[in-house]
């Protein structure tokens, strides 16, 4: 329509615009085409406990305003949620999405509601994370607060999730990925965005990506609720009651039976709060969409927040670990965390990659000072690996031409290899 | 009379002199579950009388190497936690002990403590028997504690030095045969108590075992509370011959006999037992399968068809004498003798591979042990006392591993031989003898048939040591003159040279054991475990918080009775002076591999956490047991 030529990308470049929302992801990427660009937005959303970055609903009215800036109307190809951690899918819960028109929105498999298997992940997923949510509410020591920011992010976000179920204008086709219909090699077209393959690299149906999304294996921290080591039952019939002995009296006729220290005891039975927190969230991340796009040779990766498992079976698959080598861009998982890029990825795929962004900011929590990983920043930033690697809260000083900065995002343009990209 | 050394009680407690006190304490349990108790399509008898070796007992009970506290630290007064203690029970009360002990029930908390203590004390004994000498629990007793807090889990603390039971309501929606929402407490579960104590006294002869170095290790101490849990059902009165009856011999078939806790697999929704010692052979869930019980359950179902196979030899003989030599069974129920023999050699091979399994247990390295580790230990453990494999069990055992690949490979051994797959025999230049050995054969001697004193809990040696000894015992210069004799020999042990600071060597353990060969001979051994701290420098891929608080270089040390060593079971890493070169450079990059591959997992690692609290190789069996138990 009338976006200049100048502003749109080149026949042979692809965009991707990283919103400076703080602790979480915003990404649009602008792909060209024969008549308007097409517009893929990648999660929209903001952790509690993110300090900085442009507030959220001030992010959501520029997408919208960007988007119709570049394509004329209020109108997105793809929408992607890789997963339902508010710091992905909070921006959703803003009415003002019910007057942009999408065409497609897509989910992992987890959020399928016709899929009972799915719903029962997340429905024990949040409860857990209702559970942590309660027990954290009256604490404010500095481990609560990174337990209460954890849970919280876990929990429903029933109101962004609607508006990714039914929402937007329009009737867009919700797929949930890897759908079926794509068939063993996860990968698929679509006429939403003409000329790109999408590459569903995960989360897959695998009994082992299962168990590690839910308990026992997973599970090992994650026994909270009802019957659980972290929540004591009360009610009628407790059994005993009429053997029990008052603690003094007890002194008095066995003190060779007491207890030396009874908080040994109690703690040792105790789950880990935070241990438990920590579990939710990798579990949650853990069914995390993450992506490939490819068009004309230029690959793109968005890991969501995948964890080991989904990036193990990416990596052991000959076909996803050649795309994983392919990669141009790659979207940083889990805001360049320990675990959630894999030493073998970096060491062993990478290689001439241009950017690698990273949606990070400061937090209120001590405990998440980890995050990012220097140390990965810095395995990313050899320049074999990739050429630039960007942080929404750091844009480089001087940016190179690929590169544009704003107060709220950054965008760069990746092309294509001088080999073509195939290997 | 003088002393009250012997069995022979005192006057003044109301027992007539010279009474002499009784061998065994016959205690009512359930056989395997109040579930299993209350249903009829059971095997064998709900509840059975065991007896456990007579000890005196305070109220609790409270005895030499057990103590119950029935603290329950899951009440709640309102919001908030109201811990309570309840009635212990008194079992020479003689209303009690006239009546075997209380009658099963799940609503006194007194037959609870009473159940749990008779387990213990079953499962000390078989640990006792097979060990060759009498195994002392970590810290010198071992505290049970039957409703320790709520919770579908049970656990062995070390910190608390207590094994704690939980209780919970059944599912709600799937409690199998239970009431929804009834009280299910895991201390009336054979099976989980015998599998818990089996933790402790693990963790005493293998302390190191709680630093999960590699996938093996954690599995390997479930596997051998599942084994102990699994043997123990073989010496249930009444419940194998009426199993053998029931399944007309066919032991391998899937019977309460072979599987492990029903009621808390039900109650929690699973629709089946926790687990069973019954698989399908296949190599690749060794390579695969990672959740420590899943893990552990490949090497019981190893086991356990070693157990089948040496079984159906040492039974076929008496279905041919029964079947007129065809050796095919007619229609119709077993005769009741035949029955009778049949189980009596079933307990029997049961009691034998139990007894390899525990023995083995003395012959494995101190630390980052694996399944291929555990089988030859078993068969160098197992060779020693029985040259002549008569009956084939070690075959049986190397075959059945061998199915599931848990051998070593062909970098380690040269073939999966017996001769091969022993730990090799070391002859040391310059003829060394470990030395102190005497004080240690005094000390251990006297453990064996500990005076039973009438103070329950008080130590039984090595106070008396100083009768002997001429001189007061001491620990510490036992421990510094084996010190001394591995840093003179660090290089046969696979040990680097010592420095002023570092790569200190310590004597975690040492202890003498005595066993009876093929001839009946008896057979001194002394076994000490030497540990040595591990400059982080070597490891320089291992972040160095991980190096110093989990990973060591160690070796086990098996000395013949005559003090001269015939074992060196090591465990290297890089470092000054060491010999093992090629292994321990192999050992560092297994090590390097599986930190990387833990710390990736590790949901905690990306808050920072690890690096403030414990090392993420340390194992917690309380979140380990979360998961399964």
């Amino acid at each position: 329509v009338n976006h200049s030529a100048d502003d749109g990308p080149r026949r042979e470049a692809v965009r991707v615009r990283m919103y400076r929302v703080g602790f979480g992801d915003c990404f649009l990427i602008r792909i060209p085409s024969e008549d308007t660009e097409r517009l893929i937005l990648v999660d929209c959303g903001v952790h509690t406990a993110s300090k900085g970055g442009v507030p959220l609903d001030e992010v959501v009215e520029r997408v919208i305003a960007d988007v119709t800036d570049l394509v004329g109307e209020p109108r997105i190809d793809v929408v992607v949620a890789t997963h339902r951690h508010r710091d992905h899918v909070e921006g959703f819960d803003n009415p003002a999405w019910m007057n942009v028109n999408v065409d497609e929105v897509w989910l992992p498999w987890t959020e399928n509601p016709k899929d009972p298997l799915a719903r029962r992940l997340l429905s024990r997923q949040s409860r857990r994370a209702m559970h942590l949510a309660e027990l954290s509410a009256d604490h404010n020591t500095e481990r609560w607060l990174a337990i209460r920011a954890l849970a919280n992010n876990s929990l429903k976000n029933a109101a962004a999730m609607a508006m990714l179920h039914h929402g937007f204008a329009g009737a867009a086709t919700r797929r949930y990925l890897p759908s079926s219909s794509c068939g063993r090699s996860a990968s698929f077209t679509t006429s939403a965005l003409p000329g790109v393959t999408v590459h569903v690299l995960g989360p897959s149906r695998d009994e082992a990506i299962i168990r590690d999304i839910e308990p026992p294996a997973g599970g090992t921290y994650l026994r909270t609720g009802r019957g659980g080591n972290a929540l004591t039952i009360q009610g009628p019939n407790l059994p005993f009651d009429r053997f029990i002995v008052p603690k003094d009296d007890y002194r008095e006729r066995f003190a060779h039976l007491m207890l030396r220290s009874e908080g040994t005891v109690v703690a040792a039975s105790r789950t880990d709060p935070l241990a438990a927190a920590a579990a939710l969230e990798q579990a949650v991340n853990g069914t995390s969409l993450m992506l490939a796009f490819e068009y004309r040779g230029i690959t793109l990766v968005f890991a969501g927040d995948a964890q080991w498992g989904t990036w193990n079976a990416a990596l052991d698959d000959a076909k996803r670990n050649g795309i994983l080598t392919r990669a141009d861009f790659y979207k940083v998982g889990h805001h360049g965390s320990h675990n959630a890029t894999p030493r073998e990825f970096v060491e062993s795929c990478l290689h001439g990659a241009q950017f690698a962004l990273v949606p990070v900011a400061r937090t209120n929590i001590p405990a998440f000072s980890e995050i990012p990983r220097l140390l990965l920043l810095e395995a990313l930033a050899d320049p074999q690996r990739c050429e630039h690697v960007i942080r929404s809260d750091a844009p480089p000083e001087t940016a190179p031409e690929s590169v544009t900065v704003s107060d709220v995002w950054i965008e760069v343009e990746v092309v294509g290899r001088p080999d073509g990209g195939t290997l | 009379m003088g002393e009250p050394s012997s069995n022979r009680r005192r006057e003044q407690d109301g027992v007539a002199a010279d009474t002499v006190m009784p061998a065994r304490r016959p205690l009512r349990v359930y056989a395997f579950d109040p579930q299993l108790a209350n249903t009829l399509d059971r095997i064998g008898p709900g509840v059975v009388t065991v007896d456990v070796p007579w000890e005196p007992l305070k109220v609790g009970p409270f005895g030499a190497r057990v103590i119950v506290t029935d603290f329950d630290g899951g009440r709640l007064d309102g919001n908030k936690p109201a811990a309570r203690y309840y009635e212990p029970v008194d079992l020479d009360d003689p209303a009690i002990a006239v009546q075997q002990g209380l009658a099963p029930s799940e609503r006194d908390p007194r037959f609870h403590q009473q159940m749990v203590y008779a387990v213990a004390m079953r499962t000390l004994t078989a640990f006792d028997g097979a060990l060759g000498r009498r195994i002392r629990p970590p810290g010198g007793i071992l505290r049970l504690i039957p409703h320790g807090f709520r919770g579908q889990n049970a656990f062995y603390s070390p910190e608390a030095g207590a094994v704690l039971f939980g209780y919970f309501q059944a599912d709600e929606f799937d409690p199998g045969p239970n009431l929804p929402g009834q009280f299910v407490y895991t201390c009336l579960s054979h099976d989980v108590a015998v599998h818990e104590v089996a933790h402790a006294i693990v963790h005493r002869i293998r302390k190191w075992l709680l630093q999960v170095t590699n996938r093996d290790v954690a599995a390997l101490h479930e596997a051998i509370a599942d084994l102990t849990a699994i043997f123990l059902h073989f010496t249930l009165p009444g419940v194998v011959a009426e199993t053998v009856a029931t399944t007309r011999t066919e032991l391998g078939d899937p019977t309460p006999l072979v599987e492990l806790a029903q009621q808390f697999g039900y109650s929690t929704g699973q629709r089946a037992s926790l687990r069973t010692a019954l698989d399908q052979p296949d190599p690749r869930r060794y390579e695969t399968e990672t959740e420590p019980h899943a893990r552990g359950a490949i090497l019981v179902a190893a086991v356990f068809e070693a157990f089948l196979t040496v079984y159906r030899r040492r039974i076929a003989d008496l279905l041919r004498l029964a079947t007129g030599g065809t050796g095919n069974l007619p229609t119709g129920a077993l005769h009741p003798d035949l029955v009778t023999r049949v189980a009596k050699e079933a307990s029997r091979t049961a009691q034998h591979v139990l007894g390899m399994c525990i023995r083995a247990l003395d012959y494995l390295p101190t630390v980052d042990v694996t399944f291929p580790d555990f089988l030859r230990a078993v068969v160098t453990s197992d060779r020693d006392l029985f040259p002549t494999d008569g009956d084939g069990l070690r075959t049986a055992f190397i075959d059945a591993f061998r199915r599931r690949g848990l051998h070593p490979g062909a970098d380690e051994v040269i073939s999966l031989a017996e001769a091969s797959l022993a730990w090799p025999t070391v002859r040391w230049a310059d003829d060394a003898q470990i030395p102190s050995r005497g004080r240690m054969l005094v000390r251990d001697v006297l453990t064996l048939n500990p005076r039973l004193t009438w103070d329950p809990g008080e130590k039984d040696a090595p106070l008396d040591a100083t009768e002997i000894l001429g001189t007061e015992w001491n620990e510490g210069e036992l421990r510094a003159s084996l010190e001394a004799f591995a840093e003179q020999h660090h290089g046969e042990l696979g040990l680097a040279a010592p420095g002023r600071t570092e790569n200190r060597i310590r004597a975690e353990d040492l202890v003498t054991t005595f066993r009876y060969d093929e001839d009946g001979a008896a057979h001194v051994a002394f076994i000490v475990q030497y540990v040595q701290t591990v400059n982080p420098k070597d490891l320089p891929d291992v972040p160095s918080e991980i190096v110093e608080l989990a990973v060591r270089r160690a070796s086990t040390l098996i000395a013949d009775g005559s003090g001269r060593p015939r074992y060196v079971v090591a465990k290297p890493l890089p470092g000054p002076g060491i010999q093992l070169g090629p292994a321990a450079a192999l050992r560092a990059s297994r090590l390097e591999r599986w930190v990387q591959d833990i710390e990736w997992r590790d949901p905690l690692r990306p808050f920072g956490y690890s690096k403030r609290g414990a090392s993420p190789l340390g194992l917690d069996l309380a979140l380990l047991h979360g998961a399964a138990l």
